[in-house]
């Protein structure tokens, strides 16, 4: 993981390309359960709610 | 226990700087490792200007401990294209043209370019709170990284999910389990790994 990554062009040679069409290629699904609820939050006060709850307030 | 996931640009709109710079700091990664530390130093001081410049998005998951909400770990995300130079695509031979034209297009300016999308920070909080809570654990925090990324995929298409990561085996370990695949002998200009896989296998 790098900061960088967000501002970097990426670039890749003819070598590499090769490598990539087979990494592709091999490319799998790994899927993983969460056993528990989720949930995204979008709502004003929901998320207030859980800040002051997370400041102590 | 539930986990909730809070997007960053909706808290910067909702929650005040004080607030926000609070729940970020209470993220912290005790390793050693330079990516872990980038981690911990992007929620810190870029995150919040990264999705000001929509740069990236950034999503914090919340998990609880004693009745009480802690950040349990974070991902950002971006869109980005992996790009071959118009000098590098016109040497291909014929047939690695055919393969690549299969991934992606040539721009106006002849260079070749595959769209997709980086996974550019993926983090769990291990301050003392959060590691007594075990709130979450790797494999679930990319399965929510996930559930965006196959958002973003429907939205707006693409080829490739793809990451940089330290040469460090428990890290290109995590990521070889979790179906990615790395460029062999391949290091980025930040001096990384670059792991992917097909956006269709997310």
């Amino acid at each position: 993981m790098s900061t960088k990554s967000f501002t970097t062009d990426f670039k890749i040679n003819k070598k590499t390309s090769i490598k990539l069409t087979d990494a592709l290629a091999n490319s799998r699904r790994v899927d993983h359960q969460i056993n528990q609820k989720v949930e995204t939050l979008t709502d004003k006060d929901r998320i207030q709610k859980m800040m002051s709850s997370f400041i102590g307030k | 226990m539930a986990l909730t996931v809070i997007p960053l640009s909706n808290l910067l709109t909702i929650s005040s700087g004080e607030e926000i710079n609070k729940l970020l700091s209470s993220f912290t990664c005790n390793s050693l490792l330079k990516g872990s530390s980038d981690v911990e130093q992007f929620l810190h001081t870029k995150a919040i200007q990264f999705e000001n410049l929509a740069l990236s998005r950034t999503y914090l998951v919340m998990a609880s401990y004693q009745s009480k909400p802690y950040l349990a770990g974070y991902f950002s995300i971006s869109n980005k294209s992996l790009v071959v130079p118009k000098k590098q695509f016109s040497s291909m031979s014929n047939s690695l043209k055919k393969k690549l034209m299969g991934l992606g297009y040539k721009t106006e300016m002849a260079n070749y370019e595959i769209k997709g999308i980086l996974l550019g920070q993926l983090g769990k909080n291990y301050s003392e709170e959060a590691v007594k809570a075990k709130g979450i654990t790797g494999d679930e925090l990319l399965a929510l990284a996930y559930q965006k990324i196959r958002e973003a995929y429907i939205i707006i298409g693409g080829r490739i999910l793809f990451l940089e990561c330290e040469d460090h085996p428990k890290i290109k370990g995590f990521y070889s389990r979790n179906g990615f695949k790395e460029l062999d002998n391949y290091e980025s200009q930040n001096n990384f790994c670059l792991f992917l896989k097909n956006l269709k296998d997310v």
